[in-house]
């Protein structure tokens, strides 16, 4: 059973190989973000990429989409855009007398929310759904979403103008909120020799499938927590929301994706278990969108990511076997010290 | 069964619920027809409804799904299928085809109420392991079964075989045997007959249905413990077992029920129940005159031992397959101080590892930890191994070998459950190593991390 699920953690690792370094053909020196938000998508959920405009952004989401052999389309979040432009919307036709349902551009494998948070929070909400419950529902019609589903969004601070600020119930369905940062000087430099002729995002090419992303996310799914790492997780959360600095904290949908994004990690490392060392590098991505600082913390200057590595600091890591006492199924030979 | 269980999507919603509905509402059409079909005839005649059923229930699951995703023309075709096979064999299709076609559209619209609510497949990895080992033990049993009733020679009408004692396996005289002694003049069976055709006795014809027949119990035995132990497991677990799920167990279990009642329904279906349903057979027998079990004591026929075999093996897969189904209902059951672990339907089951070996690593790594603390760099409480090891070996570069040889050793045996001789054999030569090289250094000479010194394990 250890071995077979060893084997399968082993081809999720080469997956995950093939679609880092075709992406990396893109990408120049964004190697952890690209983990991290693929590690996002193995374990089904939806990422947030964050940054100032011209970082990268949508540049990662196009190019894993085009490596994981999903469908793709892109909506440019404008003010003026509707729910319906998004889910698609009911057309009469006189033909037949009836309304016939026209598909939005959602309905698709991977789907660019590019520069969500210049949308109003209507049009914001119509992804609601979508994304916690992979179906749209319109005119009192439910319609299912196909699978794999991804949705990435991405936006720029909100300290810019005409953004609106995601609702918390928004934000919260994000898996992960990632920032792709300037690269280094080096990197630009090398990334400018690249780019010099035709763009390789328009050659690049799927190394997987829709279907090889099921498999890879039953995989991760399989990987192995600890009781005490689940624990460890809970109290990660427990201590955001107990924080002095943070009004709202995560909640059980925090440690749930604390640990989908620490399997998904751990299985990109070819590992059939988690170690702690998965959720304290899952933590900020995970942690960060989801905590409300309080107004005095926020007028301090005080990041979101700073509370998380706070936490984190704070909170004991399960490394010791207990004193005293022993790991499950460990044999003491008769006198020999605990 | 397993292509309507196969045609369940995970992530289908009512789809998954129809594969086992229907497999259910087969089952239970097919255990009212039963009385009617006993014998090898009637084994026949319900291999052929078997599939006349399965078949139409499949082609109204393929039409229904496609209507519902959208796609009216394959819908239609499905459908069109189903009236042309009714329009050309109307005698051979019609009448079974179409009531399971009836119900399969009820069941089938009850399954796609609420669709859209309903939150994907809930079963988990184990769960559809015992559907697909209890579906393959039961085509697996079903085939053997079949295999063994298609062999059995034509018979004509007259020619059944008599009843056996529940007690001695005799013949058992009854209506006009009874009456006529001198027809039977040895055990109670009547002389062997050269003119007529081979109709075996219940003692040679199938020498080893005794043990299908047992196969078949214990199969059946090792569904019900499943079901049972999975059951007491989600419960514990906090969640009531999806009505499907049951309907799917259930559709699981009236088909063994059903392989297990045609052995008894054969002639010569063993010592104990076989013994009432072949004493039918035994009644029209001697109504119409048939010769019973006449050949009781002649030498086996080249059928006859085709058939002993098949029955062998039919109880050799059986018992395996019930082995199989009862080792899976072992591993769906609470484990002992371990029932947090099943929580999670996903969840890899904690490895047993080599229980000394574990313990050694551990040793091992505590004495680490306390050579690592004497020398002022203990582990901070907020450090996971890895990140301390990497500190530690900032502040004393020799000590990155054996460090990272002990870390490496020590996170599978303390993360992962499980650990090898060879872990702890390296693991115990690095925790060595770290003693001696951190031996004769004292807190002052190495620079703990400011951050983790107020935290640092002893």
């Amino acid at each position: 059973m250890t071995n077979a699920k060893e084997g399968e953690q082993g081809r999720v690792q080469g997956y995950a190989a093939r679609v880092l370094e075709n992406v990396a053909r893109v990408l120049v020196g964004k190697e952890d973000v690209t983990r991290l938000a693929l590690a996002g998508v193995l374990a089904g959920g939806h990422l947030l990429l964050e940054d100032a405009p011209g970082t990268g952004k949508t540049m990662l989401a196009r190019a894993l989409a085009a490596s994981l052999g999903l469908g793709f389309r892109r909506v440019q979040f404008t003010p003026d855009l509707l729910p319906g432009d998004v889910t698609g919307v009911s057309v009469y036709r006189p033909a037949t007398g009836e309304f016939e349902f026209v598909p939005g551009p959602i309905f698709t494998g991977l789907l660019l929310a590019d520069e969500i948070n210049r949308a109003t929070p209507k049009t914001q909400s119509a992804l609601l759904e979508a994304m916690g419950e992979g179906q749209v529902t319109e005119s009192g019609v439910t319609h299912v979403l196909p699978q794999p589903f991804v949705v990435i969004a991405t936006q720029n601070p909100i300290e810019h103008e005409g953004t609106y600020r995601l609702p918390e119930a928004q934000l919260d369905r994000f898996l992960l909120k990632l920032s792709v940062g300037y690269p280094t000087l080096e990197e630009e430099v090398r990334m400018l020799a690249r780019l010099q002729g035709a763009h390789p995002i328009d050659t690049l090419g799927p190394v997987a499938g829709p279907a090889d992303l099921l498999a890879a996310r039953a995989a991760v799914q399989a990987v192995r927590v600890s009781d005490d790492l689940r624990r460890y997780m809970a109290a990660l959360s427990a201590r955001t929301r107990s924080h002095a600095q943070v009004a709202l904290g995560g909640g059980p949908r925090a440690s749930l994706a604390l640990q989908g994004v620490a399997q998904a990690l751990a299985a990109l490392a070819g590992r059939g278990f988690v170690l702690p060392d998965d959720v304290k590098a899952a933590a900020p991505g995970v942690l960060a969108h989801r905590l409300t600082l309080r107004i005095e913390a926020r007028l301090a200057g005080t990041r979101p990511e700073e509370v998380v590595a706070d936490v984190l600091r704070q909170e004991p890591v399960p490394a010791d076997p207990a004193a005293g006492g022993r790991l499950p199924g460990e044999h003491v030979p008769a006198g020999a010290a605990l | 069964m397993l292509l309507a269980l196969a045609l369940s999507r995970p992530e289908g919603g009512a789809r998954s619920v129809r594969g086992p509905l229907l497999l259910l509402g087969a089952g239970l059409g097919l255990l009212v027809l039963l009385p009617g079909l006993r014998g090898p005839e009637g084994a026949v005649a319900f291999t052929q409804l078997f599939g006349r059923v399965m078949g139409g229930a499949v082609l109204v699951f393929l039409a229904v799904t496609a209507l519902e995703g959208g796609r009216a023309a394959w819908g239609a075709a499905w459908l069109s299928v189903l009236l042309l096979l009714g329009a050309l064999w109307p005698a051979q299709v019609s009448s079974p085809v179409l009531g399971a076609g009836l119900l399969a559209l009820v069941l089938t619209l009850l399954g796609a109420v609420g669709n859209e609510n309903r939150p994907s497949l809930r079963l988990g990895n184990a769960g559809r392991a015992l559907l697909g080992v209890g579906g393959a033990a039961l085509l697996g049993a079903a085939l053997v079964g079949l295999l063994a009733f298609a062999a059995w020679p034509a018979q004509t009408p007259g020619q059944r075989p008599a009843a056996v004692s529940a007690t001695t396996g005799q013949a058992r005289p009854s209506g006009e045997q009874a009456a006529h002694p001198e027809v039977f003049p040895e055990r109670g069976l009547p002389p062997a007959s050269a003119a007529t055709s081979p109709v075996l006795g219940p003692r040679t014809v199938l020498p080893g249905t005794d043990l299908a027949l047992l196969g078949g119990l214990l199969l059946v035995l090792a569904l019900l413990f499943t079901v049972l132990r999975g059951r007491v497991a989600r419960w514990r677990a906090g969640t009531r077992p999806q009505w499907w799920e049951i309907a799917a167990l259930a559709g699981l279990l009236v088909t063994a029920l059903l392989v297990v009642a045609f052995i008894f329904a054969a002639p010569g279906g063993g010592n104990g129940g076989g013994g009432g349903l072949a004493g039918d057979a035994a009644g029209d027998a001697a109504r119409t005159g048939g010769t019973g079990s006449q050949a009781a004591d002649q030498p086996p026929t080249r059928n006859a031992e085709l058939l002993r075999w098949l029955s062998l093996i039919s109880f050799v897969v059986l018992t395996t397959l019930a082995g199989l189904v009862f080792w899976l209902g072992l591993r769906l059951g609470p484990d002992t101080g371990e029932g947090e672990e099943s929580d999670s339907a996903h969840a890899d089951p904690a490895p047993v590892p080599d229980s000394a070996a574990l313990h050694r690593v551990r040793l091992a790594y505590r004495a680490a930890l306390a050579s690592l603390a004497g020398a002022g760099l203990g582990r901070g409480q907020a450090e996971t191994p890895a990140e301390h090891a990497r500190r530690a070996a900032r502040e004393l570069p020799t000590l990155a070998g054996p460090l990272g040889t002990l870390v490496t050793a020590y996170a599978p045996v303390r993360y992962g459950g499980r650990v090898s001789d060879e872990d702890a054999d390296a693991a115990e030569r690095a925790a060595q190593d770290i003693t001696t090289l951190t031996a004769g250094i004292s807190p002052g000479q190495s620079r703990p991390d400011p951050a983790d010194t107020e935290s640092e394990t002893p």
